[in-house]
This record gives structure tokens, C-alpha cells and sequence, in this order.
């Protein structure tokens, strides 16, 4: 016994020695092969030694990790590469001469072509800069494929090749300026447009012999004494990944959202050029930019590849169209919004069209199986989705229809709805409903495609005020995704697919939850909340690691800290107001470990530099604020970071509808003191609501029907006007009125929101009388407070136990509770006011 | 019209010096590496690692006949303690301090920041491809706190194998062990490296 023991023992330890000694061999090759330049996989060897899998996979993830720190660390402070020791003075035929610059990928020399005798730019790619045998391939295949072009805007590739473990390219060396140095210069629209066109022109000559550039930025194109712009680098630069993680500043800036997908086609350089040229004309001052080139740059750069310029020929043809003063194609109705144009002015048309739509659908559906060969062409069916998202463009028609309603100052008109808006949503529901069922049998791709086509209809419901229909078409969405989800589960848990279908499932669990929440049905929101919170607990460990991952956590904690002052009684924005007589102070509360749970998520310093998560946090800051408002706890920091985070963000991407929308938010997150203010305490918070407003007004113009942007600037105006109230400030109060009814007016009746509207617009005209009384307008008062009455009564009897329409019904029918009396105002300056009472 | 001997010595001499600067050039980037991660500091705003390799090239050149003519240690590792006799000299005139150059020291010179999560485990457990390795600080901040928490045998082998990339069997022949042995002790304490990772504050398995 004691003699088995003791041989188990010694066996045990001699294997533990032979084990650590194969390690040890294994580990050196691997290293080696590294070091040499190859990409050795790790699974490689644990198939080889299956038994030892565990330790290989242990020890060689970590030399990796080793490895892949030294690699970086031979970059300097500013992410530039160094050659890490290395030295070169010859590489090939080169003979180098000085260096000229240092980037994120390559260092850029003068060199002698010895056999020619000729002075050229020589581009070092530092050892071990590439570390995969197929990119190696790639950069050659690139490189010999770039030296095949010919175009007067492109600088010449002379060669490249490999020497003493360095990459290199030599090409023809230009004497000029690159544009990100450009700054001091004095540059117009109108030079911007001729860049473009010259980038442009190269670029789709380019394209059609099937080179991409792949890295269009303002580092690599040079202006020459004579004005004329040279691309360099051309189809040179590493894979996204890399270009980006190394990068010396920005470059992701100009990267297409959709090469994170891995999909690099001629939109996605279009994409990087509309960059380029944005940052060309952010020096200008904005008024001196033609909107005709904003709008062209504004298509270029469309988040969706599928709305760009589909060809920079085509970019290239819009800008000169601009400098020929044409109109540009940019400003001009996609053929889609021209028929909607047709059927307002015609409505037999419409019914027509709509007829023709539905016929083409039903065609398609009836010939699918035989006719949809392959999954391409199925998936182009569903490529007609992108018209939701010509919906919310600025050329959208009907754009001018909220400028007409902020003109409106006496009557109550609020004809605004579209009739040809219903058109557009009844043709949307021709679109794959009826087709989701037996589609999502196929293929994962076509699953992906058919879920991503509910969602977008639904965000855009959400969006216009549908929430009804939003919500059944999330639901819809929901279904395919948790039955796609139940599938993966069933036949490979532990595949990238199964993965994806939860963090699909739980990303359409927090849209589903926010269209509840605006539906005011919280209950039924916070339980899928949780819902998500417990899928995206399912995701194991390793799949972490992506930005939506994170994304879905933050929103699912967001959604259930989220304060919620119509839990106690008063909608929205009516708690900053302080005028309800509420007592809203609470001792602790459990939303506030949500927030923080979500910051926790976001502030990964891995995350952080991501716009959508900078987002996110300020979103999570702003309702932080707001609680810890109600506990009484210092706040001021949280919202400084919130608005400095938007600030940048909106400096950054001027553009961008969420970022300015967002940070209409934060300005707006303030609360209005009964205490005595200052002068500069008034001017502050004066100046932060006007700002706010001054965002949000930019979005409701250009997107007039934008329900949420709209709810903002509601609340905005009825801040300000409040604020001039308390302070005995002349201000545009009435006009601040007027327009926030008539906009809550026009949103009750395209929203489905339900009592919520109706209880937000009768306190806001019970307000306005209030106002109007103590301005000795008696007659116009009274005629507001029927109207609150009439809009009371629009509240359905089933809801009439919610809590504010409890609290509304109390001030407007009972007269059981009032407003803070508007006598009780602040007077601004240094000196106590006099309270009234 | 040349004799023999005035065409003959330079050209030996040249050989000599060629074979001398090819040596030289061959093991320029693991010199750098060595003298880079070995730097103090604190001096390395007065003195550049491009610097000392020159010092290092030119006490070395002055060597290199007393090296052909009875030297068994390979080349990188005569090299190699050249270059750790100039540092340690460059140590001393700067530091004023007997401070050995061998001494450890931060690997890394980055100021840590406050790594909410732990990319070590993401790396770790995601990885398989080098290039996949995300190249994030964090992940360096957290591999330099490990990496001072190793005992002196195990922070050595992976100083030798890693950072100066010495091959198995010269980190055998600095240390005076059998090639066996390095390697086994070096499989360790990769283990033991990954081990302390893994108790490390700043590493959460959330």
C-alpha cells in the first residue's frame, strides 16, 4: 500500500519535471516563431498535446502577452515608432540618406536608389510591426498593386521589399506640406471642394483597378508648391486593427463605422475623404461653409455605408457640381422622397404607389424560393430598409414644418402631422413582417438581417412617437431573436453565434424596455431589465471584451436607476421646477447602485475614447445628479464631467444629431431654487439654458419629427420661462409658453403616448394661465385653463390612479393643491428677497 | 607593384573589423533592449539608450582582439557584459551610487493608472494570435506590478528569456545551469508570473 503510494508519487513527480521540460521546449519555438516574425497559434500546439493543453495555453498566453508589450513599448511617448535599436543604411538598393518623419506604422526616410541614382521616400515598417503571414502577404500584394497605379494625384510607388527583418516601400519623393500642417493657411470652402475633387478623382481611379487606400486622413495627403494634392500610402496601411490600436493620434477619426465589420469597400475611403475634408473645414468659421458642401460632406460620411456616395467618382462629380455652383445631388430627394413629394401633392398616386409597393413585396415573397438563389441576393430584399433611415435626414421634406410652428404665437395650431409620414410607415409594413416567420429558418445572416430590419423600423417608430407600433415591431424583433437564440443554445452553446444571439436578445430586451418606459409601463420595463441583466450575465467571460457587451450592461443598469419623478407624481422635468409643494427628500435608494454599476462598466479606460460610450456615461451622470440631488449629496462634480464629456464630443463631431442632443440634456439638468440667487448665479444658469436650447432647437428644425428631440426643447422653453419668472426677469416668458404648449400639443396628438402628454400639456397651460393672471390678462388666462380642463379630460378613466394624473387632477378639477403661487419669486441679486405669503 | 604585406594587413584588419561590426549589427536590437529596460529612470532623460550602445560599440571594438584570441562566451554574451559594465559605469556617474545595474527596476516607465478591469484576463483567456493582443497599458501597469512581486530566480529568467530575448541555452550559460534546467525554470516561472496576475488587486474576474 504504502509502496504503491510512494511509486504514484514518484511518477507523479518525474512527469511534473518531463511535463515543465516539454513546456520549456515548446515555449522556446514559440517564441522563437514570434520572434522570427510568424503568427503561431496557440491552439496549434494544445491539438498537438492535448493532455497538456491547459499549461500550453497558460504559459504561452502569457509570453504573448510579454511579447505583445514589447512590441509597444518600442513606440515613444507620442505612439511614434521607433526601430527599436535597429539601424538602417541600407535596405536593398536603397541607401538611406536622413529621416524625414515617424508615424504611427512606419518610419519615413530619404534614400538614395543606387541603380537609378535617384533621391526617393523610403516608409521602414518596424520588425514585428506585422506580425501575421497573411497581412505580410497582403502589404506586398498591396504594395505591388499600388505600384501599378498611374494618376497625377498619386504619389508613385517605385517598389517595396524586405530586408534585414524590415518592410519597406520606396516611392517617389514629393516636396510639399501634408494637410494635417496645413493649419496656418488660409483655406476656403471653395479650396476644400477642390481637394476633394482631386482626392476623389484619384480615389475612384484607384477603386476601378481594385485598390483601396484604406487609411484617407490628413497625415497622408501632401500639398505640392503647386497646389496640387498627392495621396501617399496608398493600400499600405496595416488592418484596421492595428492601424488603430497603434495609432498616432485619430486615426480611427476617419475610419468607417462598418471596417470594424471587416468590410472595406470604395464607400468606406469614401467615408475616410468626407472625414478628411470635415476636419479641413472645422477651421473655418461656420457660417462661411456652403451648406451645399456640408451637405455633400454630410452624405459622404453617413454613418451607413449604403447612404454614402456609392463611388468617390460620384463624390468627386457632387463636389464639382458645387464649385460649378449646381445644385448638388446631396440637397436633391432620394427617388424615394421624390415620390412621397408626388403623393402629397396627389393622393390617388399615393394609393397607386402604395398598391405598386405592396404587389413588388408580395411578388417577392411568392417567388423567394425558387428565385433568391443565393443569400446575397435575399439579403438585398432587405437592403430596401435603409429608406427608414432617409426618414430622419435633414432633406427629408417637412423639415421646415416646426420652424412655421415657433412662428405661431397666438393661434393653437397644431395641424402638423404629415399624412404622407402614415404613407411611408403603411409601406414600411409591407416590409419583412409578414416575411420574418419563414425567413429566419435560413441563415444566420439572413436572421441578423431580418432582426436588424425590426429593430430599425421600431427605433424609428420610437423615434417619430409611435410607440405602439415601435413596440410591436421590437416584439416582433424580439421573438426571431430569443427563438434564433434558443436555436444556437440548443445545437452549440458555446459558439461565437450563441453569443451574439444573447447579446442580440438583451440589446432588444433594453430597446423593448425603453419604449415601455416612455409608455409609462415601468413595471413591465424594469422586469425586462433584469431580463437583459441575466442574459448578458450568460455571456461567458472571454466574449466580454466588446464595446456592445458593455454598451447593453450600461444600458440595463441606466434603465432601472433611472429617476423617475412620475413614480411620486410629476412628469419630467415638472420636479426641477420645485412647484409642486412635493417633499421629495429620501434617505437612500437602490437605483443609485445601478448607476454606479453602469459607470463601473463604462469607465474602462479600454472604452472610454469610444463617442457611444462617452455618451452613455454622461447619460448614466445625468441621473446620477438627479438623485443624488434628492438625497443631498454633492453633485457638482458629476455634472461638471457630464458636460465637459459632451462638450468635447459635440466640439468633435459637430454633426452628430445624439451627441448635441445629449448635451442639450446635461445643460439642461439643472434645478430651479426657490433660495435667493445671485446675479452670476442667475447669468450661469440663464447661459446653460439657452445653450441647451440653442442645441436642441438645431435638431427639432432639422428633424422635425423627432418626438424626443421635440419633448426637449418643450421642457427647455418651460425652464426658461420659469426661470424668468422666479427671478422677475423680462423674458421671452410668453413666446417660451406659447411655443412649449403648442410643441407639447403637437406632440400629443402624433405621439401615442397615452395620459402622459396630456397630463405634461394641461399643467403646462395651467401655468401659462397662472402667468397670464398675474400679468392682468385675465381673459386669455381663463381661456387656458379650459383648455388645461378640456385636456385633463382626455385622460382615459384607466389610468386615472396614476399618481400625477392623481397630483394633476388635484390642481386643474380640484383645486385641492396648487402650484407654488408665482408671487413667491426670487428676486436676483446679493440681498435676501422678500417671501410673500 | 604592391608587396604582399602592405596589400595583406589591411585587408585582415578589415576582415577583422568587418566580422567586428556584422557581430555588432546583428545584436544591436537586443543591446538596445537590454540597456533600454535596464536604465534607470530616472537618468534616462540625461542619458539615451543610443548613446551608451555607442560607448558600448566603441569599448567593444577596443576588446574584440582580446575576445578572438581567448573568449568562449558567445558573442552576445560578451557583448552583453560590456554593456552591463557601461551601465553600471553610467549608473554610477549619474547616481553617484554604487547602484548595480542589474538592480531590478520597473519595467515599465509608464505612470500606472487606475485599471478599472482587468485586460490581463481578457488577453489571457481570449488570445491566440499575438496580433490579437491588444496593445493597452493597463495590461503593462498590471504585467510590471507581477513582475516585481517575483522572487529574484524567477524575475531573472524572465528579465533574460524576455526582455533581453537571450535564447534558452545562453540564459543556460549566463546562469551557469544546465539547458534543462534553464528551461524548466523558465516554464516556471511564467506560471508563477501568471499565477500573481491572477491575485493582483487591480484583476477582477467580473
Amino acid at each position: 500500500m504504502s509502496r504503491s503510494l510512494s511509486d504514484l508519487h514518484e511518477l507523479q513527480s518525474l512527469s511534473s519535471e518531463e511535463r515543465d521540460e516539454l513546456l520549456g521546449r515548446l515555449a522556446e519555438e514559440f517564441e522563437f516563431r514570434i520572434r522570427r516574425g510568424e503568427c503561431p497559434l496557440v491552439a496549434e500546439y494544445t491539438e498537438r498535446y492535448p493532455d497538456l493543453a491547459a499549461d500550453i495555453e497558460s504559459v504561452f498566453t502569457t509570453i504573448v502577452t510579454l511579447e505583445g508589450i514589447k512590441a509597444d513599448d518600442a513606440r515613444d511617448a507620442e505612439g511614434r515608432v521607433s526601430l527599436a535599436g535597429g539601424r538602417v543604411d541600407q535596405l536593398g538598393e536603397y541607401r538611406v540618406v536622413r529621416e524625414i518623419s515617424r508615424g504611427g506604422m512606419g518610419i519615413v526616410f530619404e534614400a538614395e536608389q543606387v541603380s537609378l541614382q535617384r533621391r526617393v521616400a523610403l516608409k521602414v515598417l518596424p520588425r514585428r510591426m506585422i506580425l501575421q503571414t497573411e497581412e505580410r502577404d497582403r502589404f506586398e500584394r498591396e504594395a505591388q498593386l499600388a505600384a501599378s497605379l498611374h494618376h497625377s494625384n498619386i504619389v508613385p510607388v517605385h517598389g517595396c521589399g524586405t530586408d534585414d527583418g524590415y518592410q519597406f516601400y520606396a516611392m517617389q519623393l514629393i516636396d510639399g506640406t501634408s494637410l494635417n500642417e496645413l493649419q496656418e493657411h488660409e483655406l476656403t470652402s471653395k479650396r476644400v471642394a477642390e481637394i476633394g475633387v482631386q482626392v476623389a478623382g484619384a480615389l475612384h481611379y484607384a477603386h476601378k483597378q481594385g485598390v483601396m487606400h484604406r487609411d484617407i486622413k490628413p497625415e497622408n495627403l501632401i500639398e505640392d508648391q503647386n497646389g496640387r494634392i498627392w495621396i501617399t500610402d496608398f493600400g499600405l496601411a496595416a488592418d484596421s486593427t492595428s492601424v488603430s490600436d497603434g495609432g498616432a493620434g485619430g486615426t480611427k477619426k476617419y475610419m468607417a463605422p462598418e471596417r470594424a465589420t471587416g468590410l472595406c469597400k470604395a464607400p468606406a475611403d469614401v467615408f475616410s475623404l468626407g472625414m478628411t475634408l470635415q476636419t479641413l473645414l472645422s477651421d473655418l468659421a461656420e457660417d462661411s461653409v456652403s451648406p451645399d458642401l456640408t451637405a455633400v460632406i454630410d452624405r459622404a460620411i453617413d454613418h451607413n455605408w449604403q447612404n454614402r456616395y456609392q463611388t468617390a467618382g460620384e463624390l468627386a462629380e457632387d463636389l464639382q457640381r458645387f464649385l460649378d455652383h449646381w445644385p448638388v445631388k446631396a440637397r436633391k430627394l432620394s427617388w424615394f422622397g421624390r415620390g412621397l413629394r408626388l403623393t402629397r401633392r396627389n393622393p390617388a398616386l399615393s394609393v397607386c404607389l402604395g398598391l405598386l409597393f405592396g404587389l413588388a413585396w408580395v411578388m417577392a415573397i411568392l417567388s423567394h424560393r425558387n428565385y433568391l438563389q443565393s443569400e446575397q441576393q435575399k439579403l438585398q430584399l432587405f437592403g430596401k430598409m435603409s429608406v427608414v433611415d432617409a426618414l430622419f435626414q435633414s432633406n427629408y421634406p417637412g423639415r421646415d414644418k416646426l420652424s412655421q410652428l415657433s412662428e405661431v404665437k397666438d393661434s393653437r395650431s397644431t395641424q402638423i402631422a404629415d399624412p404622407t409620414l402614415d404613407d411611408h410607415i403603411t409601406m414600411l409594413r409591407y416590409l419583412p413582417d409578414t416575411k420574418i416567420d419563414r425567413l429566419t429558418d435560413l441563415s444566420p445572416d439572413l436572421i441578423r438581417a431580418a432582426i436588424a430590419a425590426r429593430r430599425d423600423v421600431g427605433q424609428a417608430k420610437k423615434h417619430l412617437g409611435r410607440l405602439t407600433d415601435a413596440r410591436r415591431a421590437l416584439q416582433y424583433a424580439l421573438q426571431a431573436t430569443d427563438r434564433w437564440m434558443f436555436k444556437c443554445n440548443t445545437t452549440s452553446p458555446f459558439s461565437p453565434e450563441t453569443t451574439e444571439a444573447v447579446l442580440s436578445a438583451a440589446t432588444l430586451r433594453n430597446d423593448l424596455s425603453a419604449v415601455l418606459e416612455e409608455e409609462m409601463k415601468l413595471d413591465e420595463a424594469e422586469v425586462l431589465r433584469n431580463e437583459a441583466l441575466g442574459l448578458l450575465d450568460r455571456i461567458p467571460l472571454p466574449k466580454r471584451n466588446s464595446t456592445e457587451y458593455a454598451e447593453q450592461l450600461a444600458e440595463a443598469h441606466l434603465g432601472l436607476g433611472t429617476f423617475r419623478p412620475e413614480r411620486v407624481g410629476l412628469f419630467g422635468i415638472w420636479y426641477q421646477l420645485d412647484v409642486a409643494g412635493h417633499d421629495f427628500t429620501i434617505k437612500e435608494t437602490r437605483e443609485t447602485d445601478h448607476l454606479d454599476a453602469a459607470l463601473n462598466v463604462l469607465q474602462v479606460s479600454s472604452l472610454m475614447h469610444v463617442p457611444r460610450i462617452k455618451t452613455l456615461i454622461a447619460r448614466t451622470l445625468v441621473e446620477r445628479i438627479r438623485w443624488k440631488r434628492m438625497l443631498g449629496t454633492s453633485w457638482h462634480h458629476d455634472d461638471r464631467r457630464a458636460e465637459e464629456l459632451m462638450r468635447e464630443l459635440t466640439l468633435e463631431f459637430p454633426r452628430q444629431a445624439n451627441y448635441r442632443y445629449v448635451y442639450s440634456i446635461v445643460l439642461a439638468n439643472i434645478r430651479l431654487p426657490w433660495d435667493p440667487i445671485t446675479r452670476t448665479e442667475y447669468e450661469i444658469i440663464r447661459l446653460r439654458l439657452e445653450r441647451s436650447l440653442e442645441l436642441v432647437h438645431s435638431l427639432t428644425q432639422n428633424q422635425p419629427r423627432r418626438t424626443d428631440y421635440i419633448q426637449t426643447e418643450v421642457d427647455v422653453r418651460h425652464l426658461l420661462a420659469e426661470l424668468a419668472i422666479r427671478c422677475t426677469v423680462e423674458g421671452d416668458t410668453k413666446l417660451d409658453f406659447e411655443v412649449a404648449v403648442s410643441m407639447q400639443g403637437y406632440l400629443n396628438e402624433s405621439m401615442t403616448a397615452g395620459f402622459s402628454g396630456h397630463v405634461r400639456k394641461s399643467l403646462l397651460e395651467w401655468r401659462f394661465a397662472e402667468w397670464l393672471d398675474f400679468n392682468e390678462k385675465h381673459d386669455q388666462a381663463e381661456t387656458y385653463r379650459d383648455y388645461a380642463r378640456q385636456q385633463f379630460q382626455l385622460i382615459s378613466s384607466h389610468d386615472s390612479s396614476e399618481p400625477c394624473v392623481v397630483a394633476a387632477r388635484e390642481i386643474i378639477i380640484d383645486g385641492t393643491r396648487t402650484l407654488t403661487s408665482l408671487t413667491e419669486r426670487v428676486a436676483v441679486g446679493p440681498e435676501k428677497t422678500q417671501q410673500t405669503e | 607593384m604592391l608587396s604582399p604585406e602592405n596589400t595583406n594587413t589591411p585587408n585582415s584588419q578589415d576582415a577583422v573589423s568587418d566580422s567586428f561590426e556584422n557581430i555588432f549589427r546583428e545584436e544591436r536590437p537586443r543591446l538596445w533592449r537590454l540597456i533600454r529596460f535596464r536604465l534607470n529612470p530616472g537618468i534616462r532623460h540625461h542619458v539615451d539608450t543610443e548613446d551608451i550602445l555607442q560607448d558600448v560599440f566603441i569599448e567593444a571594438s577596443r576588446l574584440y582582439a582580446d575576445y578572438l584570441n581567448g573568449n568562449s562566451l558567445a558573442p552576445y554574451l560578451w557583448l552583453r557584459q560590456i554593456a552591463l559594465e557601461t551601465l553600471r559605469d553610467v549608473h554610477r556617474t549619474h547616481m553617484g551610487t554604487q547602484q548595480s545595474a542589474t538592480e531590478r527596476e520597473s519595467y515599465s516607465d509608464l505612470p500606472p493608472t487606475d485599471a478599472a478591469s482587468s485586460p490581463l484576463v481578457r488577453l489571457v483567456a481570449a488570445v491566440t494570435t499575438p496580433s490579437a493582443v491588444a496593445i493597452r497599458q493597463e495590461t503593462k501597469v498590471i504585467v510590471d506590478q507581477a513582475l516585481q512581486r517575483l522572487n529574484e530566480t524567477d524575475w531573472e529568467v524572465i528579465q533574460l528569456r524576455q526582455f533581453e530575448e537571450l535564447t534558452n541555452s545562453e540564459v543556460a550559460e549566463v546562469l551557469k545551469i544546465s539547458v534543462t534546467a534553464a528551461s524548466i525554470r523558465y516554464v516556471r516561472a511564467l506560471e508563477r508570473l501568471k499565477d500573481i496576475v491572477e491575485t493582483l488587486p487591480d484583476f477582477r474576474q467580473d
